[in-house]
């Protein structure tokens, strides 16, 4: 009985249990909002991806992709206990803690040597995941307001009027607000991420060359806002028109746009081949 | 049935379960007794506090609704915003202060020229953290901005210390 179990266990491979891993640790961070969301307004929550952009949800699908069928090697026991521990986090009520789980996870499998390109470049993803979901909401709670006054300032360089801390003078002569939803960081954050998961997922293995490429999206996409935000602060009727209702699924689009294109050019031999 | 299957099989148990538990955890939270709001919870101190008429001051962005007091009357009348969300960065305080207003802020009971971001910051990780044990549905740690003209020279005299938002 005993022997027949072992062997049972040892048909399971180390990328069925680290994707079960993934799944269970992401579904759970992202549980509350996506209940949030789709019970606040289902339809509406699902055009604007249920509480998350839609670059989320493709960089998840794509960090599942990546860990299926990834190293089909028996998982061993050190594999189980990982495994243990990734469900019991999950299984707290608390989606940080999910959302840290799966950080440790992801350096984990970074940083074995056992582990496969492919189980590596799934690691990686699932790491800029976790930046996406808590540590850039964590380094938000702290520096925020610098952050935003970076992207005041710059705006007020950008329309030559002045600002001061997150606010920026209009050029209606009102003031403009620069909050943690505007900044430049929190959007960059989101199309840097799709930009790993379609670079991992075309070339696994990484190249020093990918840093530039990942420089320039965060580049383009600061630019793409603080364009954004120079058009809201030279009038109301302009603000209320960049603003708006649409604003929101216009710019998730734009980043999602910036990510796959960034991505395209940076894999584009891959692409051919 | 391969083992394969039995693993993915109980791997989607698992994660059902997971996710049942957080749904169900999240509709019996909210049938919990909520919290009196940092706004009343400040209206009520001003009442007490006995600074003269206090009114709300109304917004529309990003919602219709009350944002804050107005208190007292004549040249030094104030006005006090429970802080929102940390990104928010007291976008409503900014809002209605006057051109070249005093501003200050209340943490703890204390106040000060600066707001509390440290130190608040590390509060909300802590809430975050374990706001899902407390017996009420309790509200995000904030402090109060409060404004007044600048042709006070001090801010409003009050009793900052009993007040209690969090």
């Amino acid at each position: 009985m005993t022997v027949s179990r072992t062997s049972d266990m040892s048909a399971v491979t180390r990328d069925q249990v680290y994707t079960a891993c993934i799944v269970a640790l992401i579904a759970n961070a992202i549980a509350k909002t996506v209940v949030a969301a789709a019970s606040t307004n289902l339809v509406g929550g699902l055009i604007g991806g249920l509480g998350f952009s839609w670059a989320f949800w493709l960089s998840f699908a794509l960090c599942v992709r990546l860990a299926i069928a990834s190293d089909p090697r028996p998982a061993g026991r050190p594999d189980w206990l990982i495994g243990a521990a990734c469900i019991l986090a999950a299984a707290t009520p608390i989606g940080e803690v999910s959302s840290a789980a799966a950080t440790g996870l992801g350096l984990w499998l970074t940083f074995d040597r056992s582990s496969s390109v492919r189980l590596k470049a799934a690691a990686m993803v699932l790491l800029a995941i976790t930046i996406n979901l808590l540590w850039g909401r964590l380094l938000m709670v702290f520096f925020v307001a610098q952050i935003a006054a970076v992207d005041a300032h710059l705006v007020a360089l950008i329309v030559h009027t002045s600002a001061q801390d997150n606010r920026v003078l209009m050029l209606d002569g009102r003031h403009m607000s620069i909050i943690q939803a505007c900044t430049s960081v929190e959007n960059a954050s989101i199309a840097l991420m799709m930009f790993v998961a379609i670079v991992r997922t075309f070339r696994p293995a990484p190249r020093p060359l990918e840093w530039l490429y990942l420089g320039a999206v965060f580049a383009f996409v600061v630019a793409l806002n603080d364009a954004r935000l120079s058009l809201m602060a030279r009038n109301m009727s302009m603000f209320e028109l960049v603003h708006g209702p649409a604003s929101w699924v216009a710019l998730n689009l734009i980043l999602t746009l910036a990510g796959l294109v960034g991505a395209t050019l940076c894999v584009r031999r891959e692409l051919l081949v | 049935m391969n083992s394969s299957s039995r693993f993915w099989l109980a791997a989607g148990a698992a994660l059902l379960v997971s996710l049942a538990s957080k749904v169900i955890l999240g509709v019996l939270r909210d049938r919990l007794p909520e919290a009196p709001s940092a706004n009343e919870k400040l209206r009520e101190f001003l009442i007490a506090s006995r600074v003269g008429p206090v009114a709300p001051v109304w917004a529309t962005r990003p919602a219709p609704g009350i944002v804050g007091w107005r208190f007292g009357s004549g040249v030094c009348a104030g006005q006090a915003f429970p802080s929102d969300l940390p990104g928010n960065l007291d976008f409503q305080a900014q809002t209605h202060a006057p051109d070249r207003a005093h501003v200050s802020y209340v943490y703890r009971g204390l106040v000060e020229r600066r707001p509390p971001k440290m130190r608040l910051a590390v509060d909300v990780i802590t809430f975050r953290l374990f706001s899902e044990f407390t017996p009420t549905r309790a509200h995000e740690p904030s402090y109060v901005v409060v404004v007044y003209a600048a042709s006070c020279s001090a801010s409003p005299s009050l009793r900052w210390d009993r007040l209690r938002l969090n």
